[in-house]
């Protein structure tokens, strides 16, 4: 029996609302408690949806925890890895890309096989080098170990493969130099790489857990994820209300600007794959 | 006139990456040789002194049922994650790939929202709804007709909770590499196929299959390297509980090396960790590569 196509469409109706659903039922969650007082909390069964709307826990929220503090120190973070690890990406990605010389191969191999180097194999040495150059419990030990990404020289290099070299060439002629080249030209034609390079390596460092937990000592030096898993350890079940009202507030400034930039997001991250 | 271009470029060339090669070197590759050369140390963090023990501590890591155990949770969460994240990433691609325009999108978006979400976050959630007496998820399982379960507190299905959430927050990103490999299979390819007779099953495993295995092969070897050092999840869900039911490879390296601050077991452990990494991608390129002979 061929199924009509009317037949067809319910169901694909019916496991599109399923899949949506069974992604949303954490965020609703999340919501729904974020709104309730803490008697309503240990109510069994539990309530789907909130007797009334109560905002006090938002209020009381930024009271018992520094979430501007760890916002602030998330985004330093962020950025200070990100623009940097933007323009070596690109300048390293054009050389390979544009440049003949000695060892070229070798040397790009060897950046590519980075990648393959994970971070919990070498959080005990950049631990002691933190330590050896006194950036322990600093912002900057969170920031340095991104400034170098080889991803980032990968997706610009092959960027930059199919762009014909007799228009740089003709730059070279005119006199410029080789670096107002590299800003002149190759940066605004890199604009799709550099959004991409550029989501990736800022969601990276956003989500990043281990190595700030090790690294970070101070309350006021934590990020986001770090004062956000730390602070909650100290509440107990009847809390869980301001857990949820934090929670939400820490994730809601990106997926804000995710909704927006939807297409970016979505194209950058699926470029890299890889959680830090 | 060439030479002093010449001379322009190779400045630029020299300057430009001296400073790259120097970081990804201080970086990534000093800490390889420091932390094998630590791992042969009997070292503590604080301490001034370490002796040479050479594999003193390989051989006493290998000997220790904890982290034994902490390795076979790492591989069990690695390879069931794996399976899921193609199976339902496979699914979920194919799903999308049948579903006109707008609503494509919407469903993209939602299925790529807990990816945008901070792991430390989305764990909180499930965290709250695995709870055993006042979470939703045993409620709402309850409708089903299904026995409430005690997700993280039970040895035996832990670690399957765990995967479910870490499968929520990140197959998102598998979904819209796959949608993209999807999208990439020239419409002409089925209609050619079609004319000769096959019908959707064969389409799928003559065409859609093998053009994908570029892709297959890229979350493969993204997806192990990941799972294999998974933290947050665990740090944030379970402490590796209960008892030591959910620790990971990770989880050991943390506590031992940061918590009883015995770094020169803990390098071993992460080297050994480094070692089957490669081992297994290295394993991984060769069955593709014969595949590909067929």
């Amino acid at each position: 029996m061929k199924p009509t196509v009317f037949g067809k469409k319910v169901i694909k109706t019916i496991v599109f609302i399923i899949i949506a659903v069974l992604f949303l039922i954490p965020f609703w969650w999340m919501i729904v408690t974020s709104l309730k007082p803490p008697q309503e909390i240990l109510l069994y069964p539990p309530t789907l949806f909130p007797k009334e709307i109560n905002l006090r826990n938002y209020v009381d929220i930024f009271k018992r925890v520094q979430l501007i503090t760890f916002f602030k120190n998330s985004i330093i973070v962020a950025l200070g890895v990100t623009t940097v690890a933007v323009f070596t990406s690109t300048i390293g990605g054009y050389i390979f890309a544009k440049f003949s010389f000695r060892g070229k191969n070798a040397f790009f191999m060897f950046i590519l096989s980075t990648i393959m180097v994970p971070l919990t194999v070498i959080i005990i040495p950049l631990y002691m080098m933190a330590i050896a150059v006194g950036l322990k419990n600093s912002l900057l030990a969170l920031i340095i170990p991104g400034w170098v990404n080889a991803l980032g020289i990968f997706l610009v290099r092959n960027f930059l493969a199919s762009i014909p070299d007799s228009y740089i060439e003709a730059a070279r002629i005119d006199g410029c130099s080789e670096f107002m080249i590299y800003l002149r030209i190759i940066l605004p034609l890199l604009k799709p790489a550099i959004a991409a390079i550029f989501i990736f390596i800022f969601m990276a460092n956003w989500d990043s857990f281990f190595w700030p937990l090790i690294v970070i000592d101070d309350v006021s030096k934590r990020t986001l994820p770090l004062g956000l898993g730390l602070f909650t350890q100290a509440f107990g079940v009847q809390n869980w209300n301001l857990i949820m009202s934090a929670t939400l507030v820490s994730i809601f400034p990106v997926l804000l600007v995710f909704l927006f930039f939807q297409r970016y997001f979505i194209k950058g991250i699926s470029l890299s794959g890889l959680k830090q | 006139m060439l030479t002093i271009l010449r001379d322009r470029k190779r400045r630029f060339v020299y300057t430009g990456l001296a400073p790259i090669l120097l970081l990804f070197s201080l970086i990534y590759v000093y800490p390889i040789f420091t932390a094998f050369f630590v791992s042969l140390h009997d070292w503590e963090l604080l301490s001034k002194t370490h002796d040479f023990i050479a594999f003193g501590n390989y051989l006493n890591v290998l000997r220790d049922g904890v982290f034994r155990r902490s390795f076979l949770n790492t591989l069990y969460f690695t390879f069931v994650y794996l399976f899921f994240t193609l199976i339902l990433g496979l699914g979920l691609a194919l799903f999308l790939n049948s579903l006109k325009k707008p609503f494509q999108t919407i469903l993209e978006v939602i299925i790529f929202l807990p990816v945008v979400t901070i792991t430390v976050a989305g764990a909180l959630v499930w965290k709250w709804m695995y709870n055993p007496s006042f979470g939703i998820l045993n409620y709402l399982l309850g409708f089903l007709g299904i026995e409430p379960f005690k997700f993280l507190a039970s040895p035996k299905i832990v670690i399957p909770s765990i995967i479910v959430m870490a499968l929520w927050k990140w197959i998102g990103i598998n979904v819209i590499i796959l949608l993209a490999g999807l999208q990439s299979i020239p419409e002409e390819y089925y209609e050619a196929a079609e004319i000769d007779g096959g019908n959707r099953r064969s389409l799928f495993v003559r065409i859609t299959l093998p053009l994908l295995k570029p892709t297959l092969e890229y979350i493969f070897v993204t997806t192990i390297l990941a799972a294999m050092q998974v933290f947050a999840e665990i740090f944030m869900l379970t402490y590796g509980g209960p008892g030591i039911s959910s620790r990971v490879v990770a989880f050991h390296i943390y506590e031992i090396g940061f918590r009883f601050l015995k770094i020169g077991e803990a390098s071993s452990v992460a080297f050994i960790l480094f070692t089957f990494i490669l081992i297994v991608t290295a394993f991984q390129f060769r069955i593709f590569k014969r595949e590909e002979l067929y």
